[in-house]
C-alpha cells in the first residue's frame, strides 16, 4: 500500500514537472493569444505594457495589416500579421536578453541608449529616420525633423548615426479634480486693484476669504504664468499659496492631496525634482548635463527663516561640474514637501503605507469624490497615470454614471507654483524622465530588418503619433501638432497635458559630455537627492524630511549635507579622468 | 571462447554505461564551464579594466588599468557611507540568522523528528514562505505589518501605530526578521532530512538508557547531523557578502543606504549599466580573496572542534 502510493505521488509529481515544463514551450501556432497566419509574414513588436497601454499599439497595428495587406514581403505570402509581445521589459532587462529575441522592433522606457549602441543591439536606422515621409503623405517631412535639438544633438552619434527614435513623454507633477475645484471654488481671485496684465503676480490675498473667489464667475488670480486669461487662472502661483490652497481644501471637508506609500520614496523624489526642475528652467537645468554655462541661482547661505542668499553667476565646466548641486531649486523643493507633510491633513492617511501601490492611490483619488469620504483633491503622479486608471475609470462610470467616465470626468494637470513670487510669470518646466525609445533588433535577418523599419518609420508618421496621443491622452517625445479635431476626440485631461506641454520648456536628460555618457544613472538629476549630514547619508526624502517626525531632518540640513556630499573631492576622485 | 564472449559482452555493456554517464554529464559540464567558469574567468579580467562608452556609437573603450579598481573599491569600502554600513548590516545580518535561524530552526526540526504535537503543522507552516514566490511572499508580509498589525494594536490595545514598514524606527528590523522567517523552512527540510537519516536503533538504545529529550539532541541527534549543520554554516559564511536582505524586494532600488548589504549594492551597480562593470567585478574579485579562505577555516575549525559522532 506505501509502495503503491509512493509510486502513486511520483507520478502525480512527473506529471506536474511535465505539464509545468509543457507551458514553457511557446506554441509556434500562437502569440498573445492570436495565432499565426502562416499566408502572411510576421512581424514581432515588443511593447513596454506599463502606464501607456498597448491599446496605441493595437491601433498602429491594424492601420499598418490594413495598409499593407496586398504587399509581399516575403516569396510566397502576401501581407504582415503583426504580433505584440506585451512584456513589461525596461531597458536593462531587454539589454541583456534582446540578441536572443525574436521581437523585431521595441517601444520600452529606461533605455541607455549609447549601451544599446555601444553593444551592437540595436540596429542602424539612419537611413528611416532622414527619408522623407512622401510614401506616407509627409512630403517634405522625415522623423528627424520631429525631433527637437536636444535629442537631435545626443541620438545622432557623432558618426552621423541614428539607431532609435523617441517614444513617449513622461513628465511628473500634480493631477488636480477640476470639477472638485470648481464645486469648492478652491481658486484664487485677483487683486482688480493691480492691472492683471502687466502685474505677473496679481491675487488678492486679503480679499477676507484667504484670496479665494467668493462665486465661480469671479475673476480668477493670473496663476503660476503670470498671465491673465490662460487656463492656469486661479491655480496657487507661489508654494506660499498652496499651502494656503491646502488649509482652505482641509477647511472644506476634503483631503488636499495624495500619492501611492508603497513608492513614496520615488515618487516623492521625483515631485522633489519636479518642483526643483520648474525653479531652476530649461537653461539651467541643461548645465546639469552638460557641464557648460553659467550657474545663476547657487546659494551662498540660507538664513534662519528660509531666506536664500545667492553667490554671484559662476561659469560651470567639467571641472567643477559639483558646483551645480548648489543650485537652490533642489532646497526649495525640500522645503516645500517638509512643509507639506508638517501636517497630516494636508495628505492622504495611507500616503505613506508600505501596501498603498500607485493603482491604490489613483483608485482613492478617483473614487473620493462620488463617495463623499473627503474627497480628494489632488494626486502626485505622471502624467501616464490617467491611461493606467482606465480600468478604475470603468469601474467608477458603472458604479456612480457616465460623468464620472474618463471622458467626461474633468481633472488637469496642475502647472506647479513657483518657489518665490518674483518666480511668477517665467516658463513652467518638466523634465522628460522615463528615457523611453523605439529601436529595432540588431539581429535581424536583412528581410526582417525591412519590414521592422517600415513598421518603425510608419509608427513615426503624423497620423501614427497623433493617434497615440489621442488613444493614451499623452503626447509623444517629438514635435508634432494637433489639430482641433484630434484635441476634441481627447480627455479634458489629455488636453490638459497637451495644453501644459505647448506652453512649457521640457528638458531632456541627454548629453554627450563625457561624464555623463560614463555616469548616466549615477547623474541623473533623480539621484542627486542624497545628503550627507554628520557623517551619515540620507536618500530617503519621503522620510527623513517628514514633517511630522520628530527627528526629520530640516530641508536646510538636508540641502546643505547635498553640497557636503557632492563636493569638491568626490567630483574630482569621480570624473577627474575627463576633466580634459 | 564463452569466457571471450563473456568478457566483450561486459566490455561492450562498460563501454555503453561510460557513454550513458558522459552524456548525463555533458550538458551540465557545459553549462558549468560557460556559466561558470567563463564568465568567473570574465569578471576577473574586467576587475583590471575600466569601460568607457564612446559616442560615435563604436563600441566600448576597454583599458587596463591594473589594480587601479581594487584600489578605488577599498577607499569607497572605508569611506563610502552605505559601503561602511554594508560591512554592520552583512555581518548582523549572517549573525541574526545564525542565532535567531539556525538555532530555532534546528529545535523545530528536532520538535517535529521527536513527532511531537502539531509537528506536521509547523513543518507545513514554516516551510510555505520557501514555497511562495518572494514578490508575493513580500507583498503578504507587507499587508500584515502595515494593515493587520495597526488594526490589531488599535482594536487589542486602543493604541494608534503606524505599519512597520511606514515607520522608519521599526522598518529596518521588519526587513531582518522577515528574513530570518524566510530562511526557517529551507534550514528545517535539511536538518529534518538528516535527523530522519539516523539509525533507529541508536536512539532506542539511548532511551533504553533513559536519555532525556535535551540530552538526546545535544548527545546524539546534533553529533550524527553535524556534518548536515557544518554545510549551512559554511556556506552562509559563503554567503555573507551576496546577502540582499530581500531589500530588492521591498524597496526596489530605493532602499535607505543605512540598510544596503553588499549583496544589495552590487546588484544596484550591476543595473547602472557595463560601464559599472569593473567596479562591481573588482570588489566581487575583492570579497572573494576575503571570504575564501575564513569559509575554509571556519570549515576546518567546526570540523575538528564539533561533537564526534564517538
Amino acid at each position: 500500500m506505501k509502495k503503491l502510493a509512493k509510486s502513486l505521488l511520483a507520478i502525480v509529481l512527473a506529471v506536474m514537472m511535465v505539464v509545468s515544463l509543457g507551458a514553457c514551450n511557446r506554441d509556434p501556432n500562437a502569440v498573445g493569444g492570436e495565432t499565426i497566419i502562416t499566408s502572411k509574414t510576421q512581424l514581432y513588436v515588443s511593447n513596454f505594457n506599463g502606464g501607456y497601454g498597448d491599446e496605441w499599439l493595437q491601433k498602429l497595428k491594424a492601420r499598418f495589416e490594413e495598409e499593407y495587406k496586398d504587399t509581399s514581403f516575403e516569396e510566397g505570402k502576401t501581407g504582415v500579421q503583426v504580433l505584440i509581445d506585451n512584456a513589461k521589459d525596461t531597458g536593462s532587462a531587454i539589454s541583456t536578453t534582446i540578441s536572443g529575441s525574436r521581437n523585431q522592433v521595441f517601444f520600452t522606457e529606461g533605455v541607455y541608449y549609447y549601451d544599446f549602441v555601444n553593444q551592437g543591439l540595436v540596429a542602424d536606422i539612419t537611413d528611416i529616420v532622414t527619408e522623407d515621409l512622401g510614401k506616407f503623405g509627409e512630403a517634405g517631412v522625415t522623423i528627424e525633423d520631429k525631433f527637437l535639438p536636444q535629442q537631435k544633438g545626443f541620438y545622432k552619434t557623432t558618426a552621423g548615426k541614428y539607431f532609435g527614435v523617441p517614444h513617449y513623454s513622461a513628465y511628473y507633477g500634480i493631477m488636480y479634480d477640476v470639477d472638485l475645484f470648481e464645486e469648492k471654488r478652491f481658486y484664487f481671485a485677483a487683486d482688480n486693484k493691480v492691472d492683471a496684465a502687466t502685474t505677473p503676480y496679481n491675487t488678492a490675498i486679503n480679499n477676507g476669504n484667504n484670496g479665494f473667489i467668493f462665486e465661480r464667475d469671479d475673476v480668477r488670480s493670473n496663476g503660476p504664468d503670470g498671465k491673465p486669461g490662460t487656463f492656469d487662472d486661479g491655480l496657487p502661483a507661489t508654494y506660499e499659496e498652496f499651502f494656503i490652497l491646502c488649509d482652505y481644501i482641509q477647511g472644506a471637508g476634503c483631503t488636499p492631496i495624495c500619492w501611492t506609500g508603497e513608492h513614496r520614496q520615488g515618487y516623492v523624489q521625483w515631485f522633489c525634482q519636479a518642483l526643483a526642475v520648474d525653479y531652476e528652467g530649461l537653461e539651467q537645468m541643461l548645465i546639469n548635463y552638460n557641464f557648460t554655462g553659467t550657474a545663476k541661482n547657487l546659494v551662498k547661505s540660507i538664513g534662519s527663516d528660509g531666506t536664500v542668499t545667492f553667490e554671484q553667476p559662476k561659469a560651470i565646466t567639467n571641472a567643477n561640474g559639483y558646483e551645480f548641486y548648489k543650485s537652490a531649486g533642489r532646497y526649495y523643493a525640500l522645503d516645500f514637501y517638509q512643509k507639506l507633510t508638517s501636517n497630516t491633513s494636508y495628505y492622504h492617511s495611507k500616503s505613506f503605507n508600505a501596501t498603498q501601490s500607485h493603482m491604490m492611490a489613483q483608485q482613492e483619488f478617483l473614487f473620493s469624490k462620488p463617495e463623499a469620504v473627503s474627497p480628494i483633491a489632488m494626486l502626485h503622479e505622471g502624467i501616464w497615470w490617467e491611461n493606467e486608471a482606465k480600468d478604475a475609470f470603468a469601474d467608477i462610470a458603472a458604479q456612480f454614471g457616465d460623468e464620472y467616465g474618463r471622458n467626461s470626468r474633468r481633472i488637469g494637470m496642475m502647472p506647479l507654483p513657483k518657489a518665490t513670487k518674483d518666480k511668477v510669470g517665467e516658463t513652467f518646466t518638466v523634465l522628460d524622465t522615463h528615457n523611453s525609445l523605439g529601436f529595432i533588433n540588431a539581429n535581424c535577418e536583412p528581410d526582417e530588418l525591412a519590414l521592422a523599419k517600415l513598421f518603425l518609420q510608419y509608427a513615426n508618421t503624423n497620423e501614427s503619433i497623433v493617434e497615440y496621443t489621442v488613444t493614451t491622452n499623452t503626447p509623444k517625445a517629438l514635435q508634432y501638432t494637433m489639430g482641433e479635431t484630434d484635441l476634441a476626440k481627447m480627455s479634458y485631461f489629455g488636453r490638459s497635458v497637451w495644453n501644459i506641454r505647448e506652453n512649457c520648456d521640457i528638458v531632456y536628460p541627454f548629453s554627450t559630455n563625457p561624464i555623463f555618457v560614463n555616469n548616466q544613472q549615477a547623474l541623473s538629476y533623480n539621484s542627486m537627492f542624497e545628503s550627507t549630514i554628520n557623517g551619515t547619508t540620507f536618500n530617503q526624502i519621503a522620510d527623513d524630511l517628514r514633517g511630522t517626525r520628530s527627528d526629520r531632518k530640516t530641508s536646510k540640513d538636508y540641502f546643505m549635507g547635498i553640497i557636503a556630499k557632492y563636493n569638491k573631492s568626490w567630483w574630482e576622485a569621480s570624473f577627474s579622468k575627463w576633466f580634459n | 571462447m564463452e569466457k571471450l564472449i563473456k568478457v566483450k559482452g561486459m566490455n561492450r555493456r562498460r563501454r555503453a554505461e561510460k557513454v550513458f554517464y558522459w552524456m548525463m554529464l555533458a550538458l551540465p559540464l557545459l553549462q558549468f564551464c560557460v556559466f561558470y567558469i567563463v564568465v568567473n574567468f570574465n569578471s576577473i579580467l574586467l576587475s583590471f579594466q575600466t569601460i568607457e562608452t564612446d559616442i560615435s556609437g563604436g563600441g566600448y573603450i576597454y583599458s587596463w588599468v591594473g589594480f587601479e579598481n581594487f584600489a578605488e573599491v577599498i577607499r569607497l569600502c572605508l569611506n563610502e557611507y552605505e559601503l561602511v554600513c554594508s560591512f554592520g548590516n552583512s555581518m548582523m545580518a549572517y549573525g541574526i540568522g545564525l542565532v535567531f535561524g539556525t538555532a530555532p530552526a534546528l529545535l523545530f526540526s528536532f520538535y517535529i523528528y521527536k513527532k511531537y504535537p502539531l509537528g506536521g503543522f509547523f513543518k507545513i507552516v514554516l516551510f510555505l514562505p520557501s514555497l511562495i514566490s518572494a514578490v508575493a511572499m513580500v507583498l503578504i508580509f507587507k499587508y500584515f505589518v502595515e494593515n493587520a498589525y495597526p488594526a490589531i494594536m488599535e482594536t487589542l490595545f486602543n493604541m494608534k501605530v503606524e505599519g512597520l514598514l511606514a515607520n522608519p524606527d521599526t522598518t529596518f528590523a521588519t526587513v531582518i526578521i522577515y528574513g530570518v522567517w524566510l530562511g526557517f523552512g529551507g534550514g528545517i527540510l535539511m536538518y529534518l532530512g538528516a535527523m530522519n537519516s539516523i539509525s533507529e536503533s541508536v536512539v532506542e538504545a539511548a532511551h533504553l538508557d533513559g536519555i532525556t529529550p535535551m540530552k538526546e539532541f545535544f548527545k546524539i541527534t546534533l553529533p550524527l547531523i553535524w556534518p548536515t549543520l557544518v554545510t549551512f554554516l559554511v556556506t552562509g559564511i559563503a554567503g555573507i557578502f551576496t546577502n540582499q536582505l530581500s531589500l530588492f524586494t521591498f524597496f526596489q532600488d530605493k532602499a535607505n543606504k543605512s540598510y544596503y548589504t553588499y549583496g544589495y549594492y552590487m546588484f544596484l551597480h550591476t543595473k547602472a549599466g557595463m560601464t559599472e562593470y569593473p567596479h562591481v567585478a573588482s570588489m566581487g574579485l575583492l570579497m572573494t580573496i576575503i571570504v575564501a579562505p575564513i569559509t575554509l577555516l571556519a570549515r576546518y575549525l567546526l570540523e575538528k572542534f564539533g561533537p564526534s559522532v564517538d
